[in-house]
């Protein structure tokens, strides 16, 4: 099981770990997903990849995001969510401690650290989320306030100290919060005693006897619960715990979480974020086989489109009140973008003397493989019509046709220009690069929409191109610092980071590289080939190469090449589109090669661009 | 008279609410020299930018929040390093911040960085050689008046009376231009037994709020830092002389030096002098090992009808606000050496302010909020931070629960009491 540190993979400034769930809600578009989660209350798993929005969801089945989310399905939103949502993150430096001292801990008392560190944390965030429903005013925005007494809420919490472990005298929501605080950092303080070197035994069995560890979430959970519900005239009101990043969850509360706590109370529910591309295939006959997966991966095509200039849109709104304007009508993506340039043109003519043409002639003139192709499948008399034999092949063609003409233009070799050419530009291409994950848009946008004035003007092509081009390099570069988690077992991992130079594992950041260079001397190689490779069967036996892979899958840097993107059985591989500009790729799918033939004829061509200092180089033409 | 209108019941003239505002800016270190640069965020260069520059971002924050004061003082280090362009910039722009605040005067002292060090005058040079900076500003420093000057630099002291305010502007650099005397502050003998016949030929004209304001710390400041040398010689005998007069309100003690906010008491009786310590505006902390501490700008207030009916002297309650490089001026955190509000003046122990707070929990409930206190006592506005954070361990042992649940916090929200405990 691979999984990598959210807080170092790329995009991280638009990671929604960080922002308040007011802040989460500003510009917030609901994909179909977030409604499967709104109107149910049963346990779901939510799954997907980095950045594609799962923390977002989550975070805005809270009533902080409800009620400041301003949209115009916001309405629905206080219909359908019906319970109140406690958010819960994985702290993921607990979890490390707690890893970092196994050698330390005995193994039979580690997990009972990770449970006590997960109820305290699950315990706060239910104490804050009764907090946020306190108080009713009468704005139209609020959802499923009540009126709780300051004598009710002192019984309350005088009711449910002992079983959280607070001080009798403790008399507020916030205070049950602020508290499970402190008994989270007591806990640490305990381990590390624990896990001092030359503790004997006894004083190890003294230690771990301590009332902090003996905390029983589900009982301090549910009399909480029962107890609000009932002095707020709300009896069977559910609560669901809203748990963001499963696979980062202390040892021992994740095998908790899959069953223990399931059933047991039926206004006590969870929903929980996971990616799934961390080597298990599925959660058959594993304790979260009874919860029901909502799969947030790369939607199909037409949703993601859609997704994504609804995206947009809300960020040139955005963008635009900076500029004083607060009209109801900010630009469209298209208005703003403009079509893409591997996109046809509007006029769609291949007669004599069109752009189309002119182009195919163009790179006949200069593409000797090229003008092979051509008049073998045109003729030499050249395209006169859609009746002409060979016009669908010419036409799917073009794109490709249009990108070899553009670097063979500029030089295209060793010393060609690093900038991208205006190809690059245009929403059809923002939305293939974006793939529907709205991280990757929302970085994609900020740097295109800082270059936007306002109003009805166009975002420069060249001014796309430089935009697209500095996100993807930006996005590249962070590649090469993520570190990797290697499961060891189905139970254990090690987390290593990314080879360095000297070890011959081949990194995240070098695979990609490898498959990138791969693809990029078969498009822009000698041959002419319409039917470019673009997908990777999966058929390495290393299992740190395939570990490396689902770890870049995690990261979204390589998708599955399967219907919908999502399927960890799925056995093939894509680069992201994201990946184009940096490898004078199309940002579109191609035919399926094997990942090892790949690799390995790539590692050479590789090696001879090795600087000095043994790092790999950028690869040319990717800034 | 400082007087501010207050509101009043219809048909009647508006009843006068005496409220005196001084505002505080410490140790601004001001330069215009390349050398400096990583010492100081008030740079002549970035005058305008009020996120890199404090004191551009204090001339924002006052103008933004309308804040307003009827004195503006500074107790020293103006400059840094004696960097003329940054004495005459520092100067200039709290000239410019009182006019906003609608201060009267800008009242200063002077600072070990203000002054040209013995050891590094010229032979031959003249007596005046050391200070001739600060007697080249214009308006004339300490206090705006040339005649005010020409007192304060013969005599290394000067009384201001402001009414209600009384000012003793301490010169404890005054013995800088001698070689060998840089390291510390000093107030000599000659000069204590001046001050105090100064101020007993002003017996008759008693003011409710007695400030002295001078840069050095009056006295040894070894719990936070073992090493302290610089304090100011004499100044215990100062403090002592102060708190045995039988003024109408105990002294403040405004200084700065340290850069490190502080409040408190500093003597040996109930009536001992309040001290408080101004953080620096705009010092680069962490070039100066100030590792927790924050640049601070500070209002202290002082409502002369509500002191007089609680019966408070030497009581006052204080704003801050904090400076953070490339954000500008907020409200101070918690955890900054100083909160962003707080008091001073109403002096109990800890365990008589727990017995008082049981005192104020309404009917029917077993917790107080802070609002539900003051509404009790107002004097519990002017309890010190310290104070604060004495009550909370004091409630903690009796087994009740301040809030926030924050340990060594300044401030409480709320107080849960454990049921059956006094």
């Amino acid at each position: 099981m691979l999984a990598t540190d959210p807080d170092k993979g790329p995009y991280s400034r638009f990671n929604a770990r960080r922002a308040t769930p007011a802040q989460v809600a500003t510009g917030f578009v609901p994909p179909d997903e977030y409604w499967e989660l709104a109107s149910s209350t049963d346990p779901q798993l939510l799954i997907g990849p980095r950045g594609i929005g799962k923390t977002t969801l989550l975070k805005m089945l809270m009533t902080e995001a409800l009620e400041v989310w301003d949209h115009e399905q916001a309405p629905r939103a206080h219909r359908e969510v019906r319970f109140t949502g406690a958010f819960v993150a994985a702290d993921k430096m607990w979890a490390g401690q707690l890893d970092q001292l196994e050698i330390e801990i005995p193994a039979e008392h580690r997990s009972r650290f990770g449970v006590a560190a997960f109820s305290y944390m699950a315990l706060g965030a239910l104490a804050r989320a009764g907090l946020a429903r306190i108080g009713k005013s009468g704005d139209e925005r609020e959802h499923d306030r009540v009126e709780l007494s300051v004598a009710q809420q002192e019984e309350l919490a005088a009711m449910v100290a002992d079983s959280w472990h607070a001080p009798a005298s403790i008399a507020t929501m916030s205070g049950l919060e602020d508290q499970m605080g402190i008994n989270l950092a007591a806990l640490g303080t305990l381990m590390q005693h624990v896990a001092t070197p030359g503790l004997t035994p006894t004083e190890i069995k003294t230690a771990v006897q301590d009332p902090l560890l003996e905390i029983d979430f589900f009982t301090a959970a549910s009399l909480f619960i029962d107890l609000f519900n009932k002095a707020v005239g709300q009896r069977d009101h559910p609560w669901v715990i809203l748990i963001d990043e499963f696979e980062f969850l202390p040892d021992g509360s994740q095998r908790q979480l899959g069953g223990a706590f399931q059933g047991r109370n039926p206004r006590l529910s969870f929903k929980m974020s996971i990616a799934p591309y961390t080597g298990r295939r599925s959660f058959a006959g594993t304790p979260l086989n009874d919860w029901l997966p909502v799969h947030l991966s790369r939607p199909r095509r037409e949703q993601a489109d859609h997704f994504s200039d609804a995206l947009i849109q809300r960020q040139i709104a955005d963008r635009a009140r900076t500029f004083g304007d607060r009209s109801e009508a900010s630009p469209t993506p298209q208005a703003i973008f403009r079509e893409g340039g591997f996109e046809a043109r509007e006029e769609d003519s291949y007669a004599p003397g069109s752009e189309n043409d002119k182009d195919a002639a163009a790179l006949a003139a200069i593409d000797t493989d090229f003008k092979r192709w051509f008049e073998e499948k045109i003729g030499a008399g050249g395209m006169r019509g859609p009746d002409t034999p060979g016009y669908n092949e010419l036409r799917k063609a073009m794109p490709l046709i249009r990108l070899r003409l553009a670097y063979l233009r500029e030089g295209g070799g060793p010393g060609s220009p690093h900038r991208i050419p205006e190809l690059y530009a245009g929403i059809h291409n923002i939305r293939a690069m974006g793939e529907g994950n709205p991280r990757w848009l929302k970085a994609l946008t900020h740097a295109l929409l800082e270059r936007w004035e306002g109003g009805q003007k166009i975002v420069p092509r060249d001014q796309q191109a430089r935009a697209i081009q500095s996100t993807a390099e930006e996005l590249y570069n962070t590649l090469k610092a993520v570190p990797i988690e290697h499961r060891v077992s189905d139970t254990d991992s090690v987390q290593t980071p990314a080879p360095g130079p000297g070890d011959d594992r081949i990194s995240p950041f070098q695979l990609i590289t490898r498959l990138g260079i791969f693809l990029r001397e078969q498009t822009h190689g000698e041959a002419f080939r319409t039917n470019q490779p673009g997908a990777f069967k999966i058929d390495v036996e290393d299992p740190w190469v395939q570990d490396v892979v689902h770890s870049l899958v995690f990261l979204g840097a390589l998708v599955y090449e399967d219907a919908e993107g999502s399927d960890p059985d799925a056995e093939a591989v894509r680069l992201a589109h994201m990946w184009a500009p940096i490898f004078r790729l199309l940002p579109r799918k191609g035919r399926e090669r094997s990942l090892r033939v790949a690799l390995e004829r790539s590692a050479p061509a590789l090696k001879r661009r090795h600087s000095a200092s043994g790092q790999v180089p950028f690869p040319e033409g990717g800034g | 008279m400082l007087t501010v209108a207050g509101d009043s019941p219809p048909g009647q003239a508006p009843a006068a609410v005496r409220t005196v505002r001084i505002a505080v800016v410490s140790d601004i270190h001001a330069s215009g020299a390349l050398a400096d640069k990583g010492d100081t965020y008030a740079k002549c260069e970035t005058r305008d930018d009020a996120r890199r520059n404090p004191l551009a971002a204090l001339r924002q924050l006052v103008g933004d929040e309308a804040l307003e004061a009827d004195l503006l003082l500074c107790p020293g280090d103006l400059a840094n390093k004696i960097n003329g362009d940054g004495l005459e910039y520092a100067w200039n722009e709290l000239k410019e911040i009182a006019g906003t605040l609608g201060a009267r005067r800008v009242i200063a002292t002077i600072g070990n960085h203000d002054v040209t060090r013995g050891e590094d005058l010229p032979d031959g040079a003249d007596a005046e050689a050391w200070i001739a900076a600060l007697r080249g500003l214009d308006p004339p420093f300490p206090a705006g008046d040339p005649d005010d000057a020409r007192i304060f630099f013969s005599e290394d002291f000067l009384v201001l009376t402001e009414a209600p305010v009384r000012i003793i502007l301490l010169n404890s650099c005054a013995r800088h231009g001698v070689a060998g005397e840089f390291a510390r502050g000093s107030c000599s003998d000659k000069t204590r037994a001046d001050i105090e016949q100064v101020l007993d030929q002003m017996n008759e004209e008693p003011c409710p709020i007695n400030i002295l304001l001078c840069h050095h710390h009056p006295i040894e400041w070894r719990h936070m830092s073992p090493d302290d040398t610089s304090r100011m010689e004499g100044g215990e005998a100062l403090l002592a002389m102060l708190e045995g007069r039988a003024d109408p309100s105990e002294w403040i003690v405004i200084h700065g030096h340290r850069h490190v906010a502080a409040l408190g008491y500093v003597g040996e009786s109930t009536s001992a002098p309040v001290r408080f310590s101004a953080g620096s505006l705009a010092i680069n902390l962490h070039t100066d090992g100030r590792q927790h501490a924050r640049n601070q700008f500070y209002i202290l207030e002082f409502e002369l009808d509500e002191l007089e009916r609680l019966e408070l002297t030497g009581a006052g309650r204080f704003r801050a606000w904090d400076f953070t490089y490339s954000v500008g001026m907020v409200a101070a955190a918690d955890d900054s050496d100083l909160p962003s509000r707080g008091g001073f003046g109403f002096r109990r122990k800890k365990s008589e302010l727990a017995a008082l707070a049981r005192q104020a929990v309404p009917n029917g409930q077993r917790s107080v909020t802070w609002d539900e206190l003051l509404a009790h006592n107002r004097r519990w506005g002017y309890v010190a931070p310290a104070d604060i954070r004495q009550l909370r361990f004091e409630l903690e042992r009796m087994g009740h629960t301040p809030e926030p649940r924050i340990a060594n916090a300044p401030t409480i929200e709320r107080i849960g009491f454990a049921r059956n405990r006094s």
